[in-house]
């Protein structure tokens, strides 16, 4: 009978042999494997790490741009080219009167915070109904309603309007800060808004684009605003037929622009009838023209005691407004 | 001096130095991709007799079938017993930092200088 047991040719070794160099290669694979897996997790944690910094930068990113711009950029496309389209917009202008005179008179820290004050306090209106802040160009804004979002003419040219006059009435509380700080005139801004076909998209080289608006309405827009007075909103017969009822302007006067061959009829925006914050009657509206009074049917049978009440409100306002218009 | 393309990287074999110089980032698709450097490192460790320098200080990314290729290759010579290995680190970039000390896991003879 063999004996194999000691051996060293034989089988028994021979296994023992393989067995070693099998067991040695599992150790090999084990440690491999241990050591792809690390490296897999410092990778992915590197990765993980940038990715939090291009938030962070991301988020900076949003100061700077209109939020329907950042979420285009950051959302859908994750691309911003070089192409542009035709488009039908509200486009909105404003500038501080006198701003020259103001800040030739003014401590340049003082003018910095109060100008930055009052831009934050106008972007912040303008994003609340979702306007698309083109630029600041130095006191001046610049806004547009219907892209890179478009919803309708009609809301767009609704949003802007109120927008203006949202910003119309926070500027008259931003004006006594003013001229508390020692700006004798205090804070007046005009404002002119036109609707009409623009050319939108990127326009600049591929290195440094602005996303913009080109074409004679912008021009027509800035133009208005240049017409308006302090404390005003002009709009154009464009704008105006967009509006609903809702909406209250008065003509102004018409003007030619060049290379338009028929003239333009510019209104004053004065209010908004349906203002939705509380104490704001619905069938009077105050500003500084006069009064608009809303024709009123009473119905003694369907009429209910608030619309009464408002009723008798409104002719209490009006009755004291008319004395105190006699009496100067 | 002989040198590999890989992708964002250049692998360069300097044959007095007998040293494997690993620049850029090496971010291959897969091991199928990976071949080549394979096939570059077992023909460079043949003509190298002694110790054989892995230089990865200048490699700024390496990815998992990366990594992989480098640690098969140094089980290959471990089952061989050579040319030896020594490995030099950069401690600024952080896959560096760990990856690197498992070499020496995968074969206790490996040195590693980081």
């Amino acid at each position: 009978m063999a004996q194999y047991g000691n051996n060293p040719e034989t089988p028994n070794s021979e296994w023992s042999r393989e067995k070693e160099d099998l067991l040695g290669e599992v150790h090999d694979l084990k440690i491999l494997y241990e050591t792809v897996a690390e490296h897999s997790s410092t990778i992915e944690n590197e990765l993980e790490q940038k990715n939090q910094e291009i938030s962070s930068l991301i988020q900076q990113l949003k100061k700077y741009l209109s939020p329907q711009l950042y979420n285009l950029i950051v959302g859908k496309t994750g691309n911003a080219s070089l192409n542009y389209n035709r488009k039908f917009l509200t486009i909105f202008f404003s500038d501080i009167v006198g701003f020259t005179e103001i800040s030739d008179r003014t401590d340049p820290e003082v003018l910095s915070e109060l100008l930055n004050g009052y831009l934050n306090e106008m972007a912040q209106i303008a994003i609340k109904y979702g306007g698309t802040i083109d630029k600041f160009i130095g006191d001046a804004l610049m806004i547009f309603f219907g892209d890179p979002e478009y919803t309708s003419d009609q809301k767009h040219a609704q949003d802007c309007c109120q927008m203006g006059l949202e910003m119309q009435s926070k500027i008259e509380k931003i004006d006594q800060q003013w001229i508390r700080r020692g700006i004798p005139q205090g804070l007046k801004v005009r404002m002119g808004i036109h609707s009409g076909y623009c050319t939108v998209g990127n326009f600049g080289s591929e290195n440094r684009m602005d996303y913009t608006i080109i074409g004679g309405n912008v021009n027509i827009a800035s133009r208005l605003e240049s017409l308006a007075g302090p404390k005003s909103i002009f709009i154009s017969s464009v704008t105006k037929n967009l509006l609903s009822q809702d909406f209250i302007s008065h003509f102004n006067q018409t003007f030619q622009v060049k290379g338009i061959h028929y003239p333009i009829e510019v209104f004053e925006l004065l209010g908004y009838k349906k203002v939705k914050h509380p104490g704001t009657n619905p069938y009077l509206l105050i500003n500084r023209h006069g009064f608009v009074f809303e024709k009123i049917i009473f119905d003694n049978a369907s009429s209910n005691p608030e619309k009464l009440k408002q009723i008798e409100k409104a002719l209490k306002s009006l009755l004291s407004h008319i004395e105190k218009y006699n009496s100067v | 001096m002989n040198t590999l393309n890989a992708g964002d990287s250049i692998i360069t074999y300097n044959q007095s130095e007998s040293s494997l110089t690993f620049e850029g980032s090496m971010r291959l698709a897969n091991m199928k991709e990976y071949d080549v450097v394979s096939q570059f490192l077992k023909t460079s460790s043949e003509s190298s007799t002694d110790t054989l320098i892995l230089d990865l200080q200048p490699l700024q990314f390496l990815n998992s079938s990366g990594i992989t290729t480098l640690s098969l290759f140094i089980l290959n010579c471990k089952k061989k017993g050579n040319p030896k290995i020594t490995v030099l680190g950069n401690e600024s970039i952080s896959w560096q930092q760990k990856s690197i000390a498992n070499f020496k896991k995968l074969w206790n003879e490996v040195e590693i200088k980081i």
